[in-house]
């Protein structure tokens, strides 16, 4: 311990403050802390918080001194889980796996070293995408929980739900620093229970205990995707670990991601003639394509679409706002919902392989995107719950993520991630802010049933259109840099020379119409609760007014972010130590500046190698001087810029004709046929719900009464029978405890002479 | 064969010298003076000055002469050192204790001094049975564990019920001395001898030659097997015990349940193992063993589950253990019928450790029961125990854990006893045993773990009346901190046996070591054996 690195130590007391303060909260919260048990929660994240910005810092510093190798990482090994030796059988498992899809599937190792150990150890690791998501959880944790002691001082279970906050803040900062893929869905495991225990927090509440059943079984096909690729890894990579081990060189380590590059070079190979070229390339690279590498895409997709509630598995993000509004800010807008965002980039050096023939994976995941997007931007229109608006503007936003990611560039991916940064900031704002309102309203959310706020809680007014703004992607709010920096990416995808060219146009305007979806919903929402005339409900009582300092401190600080983290961080001329250079030097992003790295706009040109490597060369350079240079926002794409720019203003502006006053305008639009069939569509949430009931929820049901059925009548029929005959036996011998002494002695004797008798059997 | 007595006997039978003197004293001072908690007091010292003499004793690490026993055990007059007699001598120690604790306040003022001077006699008896080579100490042994259990019984409780409890047990008692006697006798007759070292010697050498007497000896087993049988509660010799432990107090059941049964296993096993050392004798014994488990074990457990009566339910509860120790007996005989020599010690440890746990267990439970009566009234009524998780949880917790343990759960006492005992049934040296025999054993393992599966039924009803129900009229305990005490010492020497079975298990199979070597060198040494 006394030899680590200052990084080293950061990112093991990061996580564990929280831990500790979660054991405190538990163990004495029910007793002694009660009412102040956020003391020890608020007291571990500060530090925690501070120490994430110190480990970015000291990061900063660690990328700029260092040379070697791909991008920038450092693991720090706490203790050895489970070790199996010998466990994998790389030739046999391999060739079967190879056969099935018919395709041969080999490593950049030879098959005779190929066995290795099932060796898992709780490893922690830093670098670029590690440090920043750190710094976001626990900043943004930090300034929920402030508001949460605030939101939270009347309720009974205030020990409950720090204790679970401190345990959800741990799990997240250890889902971000694990450095293999069991550990890593451990805590996405973890961060799912904790979902689950706070979306059920009031489990007093019927629906609130039924959206957090919904939450978790919904997470579990998510889940079930996720570890089915875990398998697919281990049988084909023979490894869990990102990070090289003596034993075997990590999925996302050095030593194949720089295989990716180094083999590249190598013209001999593939000049070959060899009929299957492009899988060739994959093996050398030491990543295997074809039906198991878009399996093990799939799958992982699969997973962070529960996590991250993306279409088809988004039904529960919604619902998912019965839990406290703090939670709904930290673990279903901010956090936990990115985890997906952030595996999925994680793991990009696994969805850059070649999958032909089958599908591109990062179409798919581009695709699920763009859906998402869109659909979660039509519903939100609709909905009188101001958080469901909210949350379904969080899938919404997810789903620009998950676009991002898609493109595969670079700049894409690094985009995702920045809206991923930013939208932790302006959305927890707008959850903030609308808590603040339901505080005040005596928990009515119903937007038809309060309005015209804006002279009765002014604080919260003016922080809520910071965020309103910065969600609508005005400059120079920290929504438009993100959200520009995707629009762009996807805007050249779908102007390149890519075989998914076209989709990718048609997702870029989806992202457009999405845009300006963006702007109409989040003020149709922003006006009818701030606007009109002065309407409050019955509920409120005297509670009406403006929420506390504590609330509002936090929601100022937020409100800041969102005005700001976009204008510091996506600025044009933001350095190696910006966003985007912190988040390049990341190896599983940095290895895409390398010649190796298959962008998806190549993905169709089958030329000579000699041409591969020089437009390769060409591209590589080229991204390597636009995302250090010019960092996120490129001059090329002022166009986008201001189509989007020009969206969100038009939505706005439509939004204040529509809702502004009285609603007339609104009640006349709905009354057109296309337009009232649209409204019914979104306000019924395209019917994803009835129709899961239908499919999947009526038959399991069925199943389940027929298997409680048989239990009940067969199973416990036959138990409670075969119950009864020990006691009957009992009941046969009763008579024999008489109560005489005689005849017990006469029993005594009688048994004597049995045995006697049959001794003389026996002997004679 | 005239053994001599000499200073070195008395010296080794210095603990039990001392329990007498204690029970003698306690008698004598009672006459003077009824003060309890000083005379219980002198009492308990004098049990731990017992346990200090005994760590002067052990036989593995030298006697008072500084010989060691290392294999073979010594004789000594009509005496047997060995670390079997050891170590149950610690059990019995540890059991007087939990014991005296429980009857701090039992019987009446005016006759405490007696019955705590009763209670050390039969403490100094089981003692003597523990290690006695010789038919007429191990009788008189025996005896000094039964008749002082007569006068206990019979001051325990002044009560008609009581007196009709005390005279049936008096009555089936002297029936089953009789009848133990009478086996003596035969044994004596068949062989010439009172030495059990002696017997298997002569049993041999007759068996080849053929005299009339020797024929006697299956009859002296069946009636051994009888008397002992009864001492243990098993079936048919079972039909006292519900009607007894009904009838006395919680502290006099819980005597009741736990000295003979320790007394009529050794006993038996001493016999069984020294003097029947014969393979036709042996291979009798394990089928009559394994006859009285089967059937022990099903009736008890089955009776209990009828039970309404807290002492009457224990009663059928101790039968059906008894049943339990058979198996370890029934295995330690068929080992030894198979092949003389094989040095299988897995049933007699097995019985052992199962001994252990069991007693601890129930004195647990007994002693819950005394605490909760009173001087006055007894706790008879299931449903009396309700609620007493919420009134007093921590002798509720103390008592489910006995309550489990005798059920077999993990990681406590009872299951590791009950885990070994069918453990040693099922793993014979196949070279040893025929396939016959193995099936028997298969057998029985099935019904005891059926039995361990019904006993659940009876044991966890208590536990649900503890917790689930709620209090009726509340139980006002007014047993003392005694056998609270021992309740709660008894609970935690199970969880601490459940926690490290190693270190017992260690201790049960060195005590079970003595039997081959002292087997072999009966039968091949018998010429130079000069004594």
């Amino acid at each position: 311990m006394s030899d680590w690195t200052t990084i080293q130590k950061l990112l093991v007391a990061i996580p564990a403050l929280p831990l500790v303060a979660t054991m405190v909260t538990a163990l004495l919260g029910p007793r002694y802390l009660r009412g102040k048990s956020h003391l020890p929660i608020v007291f571990g994240l500060v530090i925690s918080c501070v120490l994430s910005l110190e480990l970015l810092r000291q990061l900063n510093r660690a990328i700029e001194n260092h040379e070697t190798g791909i991008g920038y990482e450092t693991t720090v090994d706490l203790w050895t889980w489970a070790s199996v030796p010998e466990a994998y059988d790389g030739s046999g498992s391999r060739k079967t796996i190879g056969d099935s899809t018919g395709r041969l599937i080999t490593d950049v190792h030879d098959a005779s070293d190929s066995s290795g150990p099932f060796h898992i150890a709780v490893t922690l690791r830093a670098d670029g995408l590690t440090c920043i998501m750190l710094a976001m959880v626990t900043l943004v944790a930090l300034l929920i929980a402030i508001y949460a002691v605030g939101y939270m001082h009347q309720d009974r279970g205030c020990w409950r739900f720090f204790t679970y906050i401190g345990l959800f803040v741990f799990s997240m900062t250890m889902l971000v620093s694990a450095s293999n893929f069991v550990l890593l869905y451990v805590f996405w495991e973890a961060v799912g229970l904790c979902s689950y225990l706070l979306i059920g927090f009031w489990y007093e509440k019927r629906e609130a205990a039924a959206a957090g059943t919904k939450a978790f079984l919904v997470n579990r096909v998510g889940d079930f995707g996720f570890a089915l690729a875990l398998f697919f890894i281990w049988t084909v990579y023979g490894t869990l670990n990102f990070h090289d081990t003596q034993n075997a060189p990590g999925v996302l380590g050095q030593e194949r991601l720089s295989s990716m590059q180094q083999e590249f070079g190598r013209p001999g190979e593939s000049g070959e003639g060899h009929p299957r070229g492009a899988q060739d390339q994959d093996v050398r690279t030491g990543y295997v394509g074809g039906g198991i590498g878009l399996a093990i895409c799939l799958l992982l997709m699969l997973g962070a679409c529960g996590k991250s509630a993306q279409f088809p598995l988004h039904v529960w993000l919604p619902d998912a706002m019965e839990g406290p509004t703090p939670v709904s800010a930290l673990i279903h807008a901010a956090t936990m919902v990115t985890a997906g965002v952030y595996m999925v980039a994680r793991c990009t050096p696994l969805f850059a392989v070649d999958c032909a023939p089958y599908l591109d994976p990062r179409a798919v995941v581009a695709t699920i995107g763009g859906l998402s997007a869109l659909i979660a931007g039509i519903i939100a229109m609709t909905q009188n719950d101001l958080k469901r608006v909210l949350a379904y503007s969080t899938i919404s936003q997810l789903g620009y993520m998950f676009l991002a990611l898609g493109t595969g560039s670079l700049v894409g991916i690094i985009a995702g991630m920045f809206h991923l940064f930013t939208h932790a900031f302006f959305k927890s704002l707008l959850f903030l802010g609308a808590g603040s309102v339901m505080h005040a309203m005596g928990g009515v959310i119903d937007m038809r049933k309060f309005g015209g706020l804006r002279r009765l809680m002014p604080m919260t007014f003016w922080t809520f259109l910071a965020g309103a703004l910065a969600l609508s992607g005005i400059w120079p709010l920290a929504g438009f840099f993100s959200k520009d920096a995707i629009l762009a990416a996807a805007y050249d995808v779908g102007h390149g020379e890519a075989a998914y060219a076209s989709l990718f146009l048609w997702l870029t305007y989806a992202a457009f119409l999405t845009a300006f979806l963006t702007a109409l919903y989040t003020f149709r929402a922003f006006y009818m609760t701030f606007f009109g005339a002065e309407e409050i409900p019955a509920e409120a009582g005297h509670h009406a007014r403006e929420s506390r300092p504590i609330m509002t401190v936090p929601l100022v600080i937020l409100a800041l972010g969102a005005l700001a983290v976009g204008w510091i961080f996506g600025q044009p001329g933001a350095t190696k130590s910006g966003f985007a250079g912190v988040a390049a030097s990341t190896p599983s992003l940095a290895v895409m500046v390398h010649p190796g790295y298959r962008a998806l706009d190549t993905a169709a040109e089958r030329k000579s190698a000699a041409e591969r490597k020089s437009a390769a060369e060409k591209k590589s350079a080229a991204e390597k001087g636009s995302v250090a240079e010019k960092g996120l926002h490129q001059d090329s794409h002022r166009r986008v810029a201001i189509i989007s720019l020009v969206l969100a203003v038009l939505g706005i502006g439509i939004a204040g004709f529509l809702y502004l006053g009285d609603a007339r305008e609104v009640r006349a639009i709905i009354q057109w046929p296309v337009m009232k069939q649209l409204h019914r569509i979104s306000y019924g949430k395209f019917f994803f719900d009835p129709v899961y009931w239908i499919l999947v929820v009526l038959p399991g049901l069925a199943l389940a009464s027929i298997c409680y059925a048989f239990d009940r009548w067969l199973i416990d029929g036959l138990v409670n029978t075969i119950g009864r005959i020990p006691s009957g036996i009992g009941r046969l011998f009763r008579n024999m405890q008489c109560g005489m002494l005689q005849t017990y002695a006469l029993w005594m004797l009688l048994g004597v002479l049995t045995l006697l008798g049959s001794a003389v059997w026996h002997m004679w | 064969m005239n053994p001599q007595v000499d200073w070195n006997t008395v010296w080794l039978l210095l603990p039990e010298l001392l329990l007498v003197l204690l029970a003698v004293w306690a008698y004598v001072a009672g006459a003077f003076s009824h003060y309890r908690n000083g005379s219980n007091a002198i009492l308990l010292a004098g049990l731990i000055l017992g346990g200090y003499l005994l760590t002067q004793q052990n036989p593995s690490h030298g006697l008072w002469d500084g010989t060691a026993v290392q294999g073979n055990p010594i004789f000594s007059g009509p005496l047997i050192v060995d670390p079997f007699g050891h170590t149950i001598r610690w059990l019995v120690l540890v059991v007087g204790g939990l014991m005296l604790l429980s009857m701090w306040r039992a019987g009446p003022e005016d006759l405490s001094t007696e019955y705590t001077g009763s209670l050390f006699l039969i403490l100094a008896g089981l003692m003597i049975v523990t290690r006695t080579d010789e038919l007429v100490l191990l009788f008189l042994g025996l005896e000094l564990v039964s008749i002082p259990t007569y006068i206990m019984l019979f001051i325990g409780r002044q009560r008609t019920a009581a007196h009709e409890a005390t005279t049936k047990y008096f009555y089936l008692g002297i029936l089953s001395s009789g009848l133990l006697l009478y086996g003596f006798a035969l044994l004596y007759g068949a062989t010439g001898t009172m030495q059990l070292r002696e017997m298997p010697d002569v049993l041999a050498i007759s068996g080849a030659g053929g005299g009339t007497l020797i024929r006697l000896a299956p009859a002296a087993l069946v009636l051994v097997i009888a008397g002992l049988g009864f001492k243990m509660a098993a079936v048919p010799f079972h039909f006292y015990a519900p009607d007894v432990y009904e009838g006395t107090t919680a502290a006099n059941a819980g005597l009741l349940s736990v000295a003979p049964k320790i007394a009529g296993l050794i006993a038996l096993v001493r016999i069984m193992l020294a003097g029947f050392m014969k393979p036709d004798l042996l291979e009798l014994g394990w089928q009559m063993a394994l006859a009285l488990a089967l059937m022990t074990m099903t009736l008890g457990n089955v009776m209990a589950l009828l039970q309404n009566n807290v002492r009457r339910m224990m009663a059928y509860s101790a039968i059906s253990h008894a049943g339990y120790l058979f198996i370890g007996v029934a295995v330690a005989l068929a080992v030894a019928s198979g092949e003389v020599s094989s040095a299988n010690v897995g049933g007699i440890s097995a019985a052992l450790f199962y001994l252990v746990a069991y007693a601890l267990a129930t004195l647990g439970i007994f002693a819950t029961f005394v605490y909760l009566a009173g001087a006055d009234r007894e706790l008879d009524h299931i449903d009396e125990l309700a609620g007493l998780s919420k009134s007093r949880p921590m002798i509720a917790l103390s008592m489910t854990i006995c309550l489990l343990s005798l059920t077999g759960v993990p990681p406590l006492a009872g299951f590791w006893g009950k885990l070994e005992l069918f453990f040693c049934a099922l793993c014979f040296d196949p070279k040893t045993v025929d396939i016959a025999t193995r099936n028997w054993f298969g057998v029985l393992v099935i019904v005891g773990a059926m039995n361990a599966a019904i006993s659940a039924g009876y044991y966890l009803r208590l536990v649900g009346v503890m917790y689930f129900r709620p209090a009726g009229k509340s139980v006002q305990p007014t047993g003392g901190s005694g056998p609270m005490i021992a309740a709660i010492a008894s609970a935690v020497l199970v969880i601490a046996i459940g926690m490290m079975p190693a270190w017992f298990f260690e201790r049960t199979n060195r005590a079970a070591e003595p039997w081959q070597p002292i087997v072999a060198t009966t039968i091949s040494n018998h010429a130079s054996e000069a004594r």
